[in-house]
């Protein structure tokens, strides 16, 4: 196994570097912030159209078909523009939608989920203290989604994906939930970043035929690969963002002068960073090996699922000690929102809650590993 | 993610690895090597199996096929050590093979190389390192042991200590120094020396674990021959250098690591701690074990890519520091968690050794329980030995962050 980059894949990552030097200067970013949609439309289709979009996508359905090691190095170059973007729930929904979807759904949503003309709201993962369980119900011939959930991510616009138990017993299944339908009431609110979730509820919320995804064998394994896939990608981005975070933060502290010296020359601090760029390593090997062992059959693959959620786990405790001390190292300054450090520490800290902490990861795999019990 | 080859190539090699070990590790060595509480093993013990690999033609695995290694990639070298681990094979005196025999296929003359190294393969020379000494620990530039130049000799005063096997070494190579007018680094040569020589005592120490497999070795006006000279004089300290990367990185650690976490696993269903639930039940627990086992896989990867730079000819260079860190970190929170595992029966100490040693009887809990305690205790030296954990946030911080 060796992870050297393919010049493919350097080709993507000089690409999406050059998007963030260009789209995501932080001025650029604080305006993208305060429209609509807490993210810039039109950013997010040319992100789309140079590649991103359709990296997840397989070739049988017009995509570029993407390993997991190229979407990872891809997330990781983008990642120090702490992009507002709804990337994660793009991939989660083409994800799903591939994998589950019926023909008719694909059709519909695969193209313009590429081209970044439709996005999808995506709630895969219920947390059992803020969400009322979501079933879904047949009434004569009508489908009905009832329950709620906390952490719904991205775009509500154009539609909602969201994860349920089916009443009649054939398990958990995936709906798309119109927007505007009766008996959904959404509430918006800020996360971390600054990029909107949604805490959503659902009364006899009535689901067209096409939008109701139950895999042959229960949709639950084919939900739980694309979690796990998302997990191993916002892994990757916080190390994106760590790369930035220590590059910055040796510069800054070979520059700033305090007691007559720099800040650097101090061993307290010397040791401190130089552990955090050891763990960083730890993790970034950790997700590349991960990634390269990602293949076509992870749906039934639990190990990989487990260790996916494991990198994740890794990652977020680095993350966090990583964002802790870095803004430690800033002082005061490291504090303000004018600061790259500290914005970028509110992402770590989104990244390693998101679907889930430490705990919940490192939980979910052992259960995987050990009976293969859902996650 | 375990490291499973994923080539068609390396998986009939990793078979090939695993057939070899079934058929030619003998029980007994595997036995001695599960109760042995120590990096460094008993030569009666890794003598054995050096001889079963060296007529498998596998020994010196590591060396450049110019050397007379293998010529195996570096995948290769990786499951070699990965399938050994898991097989719990005994590990090789790490002193000639490791670190000794780069050195001089880097830097030996032809006739160095010719008398040392097959001498190294055998097993007729049994070889400890001299660089510590007890006014020159992290800081080891400051040594003192010198040579002085007498015709075609130089004479050796001084002494080393935590010199690992002295007592049951044939040869020392060592750190001296040949000049004292110059900058410290610059003045200190790399020397290899005969035990047998007149002039040398070995006295043991005797460690918390109760392992007494490390010395102190005094030199009293010793002769050695001006050709035991490695490199040019003066250039000790680059030699030094070359080796410690060699030391700390050249090969893999985690492996063995992953080895022991997957026992701890296992054993996590029959273990219990003090409130009588199955550590497997216990989340706090299962929690740590899973953090662990993640930073140690991450470190698996990370040696094999070092590896792959190592063997396209670049040097490990700072990145060694890295796992020299690595080494020192996950094996000592591996270590916690062991002893915590076992609770009370990891807090039986037994000083005698070796603990294969059948005059012992069984254990009084259990094999793992047995070693659990000196391991955690011979293991505190990781974060000491070969550049202390402070030396290597140092050489991170100021070689791969340039602060």
């Amino acid at each position: 196994m060796h992870y050297g980059h393919s010049n493919e894949q350097l080709a993507f990552r000089d690409t999406f570097e050059r998007f963030i030097a260009n789209q995501y200067k932080s001025e650029q970013r604080e305006h993208y912030q305060k429209q609509a949609a807490a993210y810039d439309v039109a950013a997010w289709k040319s992100l789309c159209e140079l590649g991103f979009g359709s990296l997840p996508v397989s070739p049988d359905h017009g995509g570029l078909g993407g390993s997991m090691s190229d979407m990872a190095l891809s997330i990781q170059a983008l990642a120090p523009g702490l992009v507002l973007d709804p990337w994660l729930p793009a991939i989660i929904s083409t994800r799903i939608v591939e994998r589950i979807g019926s023909l008719d759904s694909k059709t519909t949503w695969l193209g313009p989920l590429m081209s970044g003309d439709a996005s999808l709201a995506v709630a895969i993962i219920d947390h059992p203290g803020f969400d009322r369980e979501c079933r879904i119900r047949r009434e004569g011939g009508h489908i009905f989604l009832h329950g709620s959930k906390s952490q719904v991510l991205g775009p509500v616009d154009h539609g909602l994906l969201v994860t349920a138990e089916s009443e009649d017993g054939s398990g958990l299944c995936t709906a798309i939930v119109q927007p505007g339908v009766a008996g959904m009431d959404i509430r918006s609110y800020r996360l971390l970043d600054g990029s909107f979730a949604h805490r959503v509820s659902f009364e006899r919320c009535e689901v067209q035929d096409s939008d109701f995804f139950v895999a042959e064998r229960g949709a639950e394994a084919a939900i739980m690969a694309t979690l796990a896939e998302a997990c191993l990608l916002l892994a990757s981005e916080a190390v994106g963002i760590m790369d930035h975070m220590l590059s910055s933060t040796a510069d800054f502290l070979r520059t700033r002068r305090q007691f007559g010296v720099a800040l650097g020359s101090f061993q307290a601090i010397q040791h401190r960073l130089a552990d955090c760029a050891a763990r960083l390593e730890l993790a970034r090997s950790l997700i590349a090996r991960t990634a390269a062992f990602h293949h076509d059959g992870v749906v039934a693959d639990r190990n990989w699922q487990a260790s996916a959620f494991g990198a994740k786990a890794f990652s977020s405790s680095v993350a966090v000690m990583m964002a802790e001390e870095c803004v430690q190292f800033h002082g005061a300054m490291g504090l303000t929102e004018e600061l790259w450090v500290g914005r970028a520490m509110k992402r770590l800290l989104l990244i390693a809650n998101l679907f889930g902490d430490e705990r919940a990861q490192t939980a979910r795999a052992d259960r995987l590993r050990m009976n293969g019990q859902s996650a | 993610m375990n490291f499973e080859p994923l080539d068609v190539t390396d998986r009939g090699f990793r078979d090939e690895v695993r057939a070899f070990l079934t058929d030619n590790l003998p029980e007994s060595l595997r036995h001695a090597a599960r109760l042995t509480p120590s990096t460094f093993f008993d030569p009666d013990i890794y003598l054995q199996w050096q001889k079963i690999l060296h007529r498998r033609g596998w020994l010196a695995y590591n060396w450049p096929a110019a050397e007379g290694g293998p010529g195996w990639t570096p995948v290769q070298r990786y499951i070699f050590e990965r399938e050994c681990a898991l097989a719990n094979a005994p590990l090789l005196a790490a002193q000639g093979l490791r670190f000794l025999a780069p050195v001089l296929h880097h830097f030996g003359t032809q006739r160095q190389k010719e008398f040392f190294l097959p001498r190294i393969l055998t097993g007729e020379h049994l070889w400890c390192q001299g660089y510590s000494e007890p006014e020159a620990g992290s800081d080891l530039a400051a040594l003192r042991t010198r040579a002085a130049r007498q015709g075609d000799h130089y004479v050796v005063n001084g002494t080393k200590i935590w010199t690992t096997n002295a007592h049951l070494s044939n040869w020392i190579f060592c750190l001296v120094r040949t000049n004292a007018d110059v900058k410290p680094q610059q003045g200190i040569s790399f020397l290899l020396i005969d035990m047998q020589s007149a002039g040398i005592e070995v006295t043991p120490i005797e460690m918390i674990s109760g392992d007494r497999e490390l010395n102190q070795v005094f030199f009293e006006d010793v002769r050695v021959p001006i050709e035991n000279l490695i490199g040019a004089e003066g250039e000790g300290w680059t030699i030094a250098k070359f080796l410690l990367e060699h030391e700390r990185g050249g090969s893999c650690q985690a492996p063995g690591m992953l080895a022991d976490l997957a026992e701890l696993r296992k054993s996590a269903s029959t273990l219990r701690n003090w409130s009588g639930c199955r550590l497997i039940d216990d989340r706090d627990f299962m929690h740590r074990l899973a953090m662990v086992e993640l930073a140690a896989e991450g470190m698996d990867a990370f040696e094999l890519e070092l590896l792959y730079e190592t063997a396209s000819g670049k040097r490990a260079g700072p990145k060694s520091a890295l796992t020299g860190l690595y080494i020192a970190d996950i094996r000592q929170a591996l270590d916690r968690l062991i002893i915590e595992a076992h609770g009370l029966a990891a807090m039986e100490l037994e000083r005698r050794r070796p603990l294969f040693d059948p005059r012992l009887g069984a254990p009084t809990f259990s094999d793992a329980a047995q070693v659990a305690a000196p391991t955690y205790l011979n293991n505190r030296a990781w974060s000491i030995m070969a550049g202390s954990s402070e030396v290597m946030r140092t050489i991170i911080a100021k070689s791969l962050l340039n602060l």
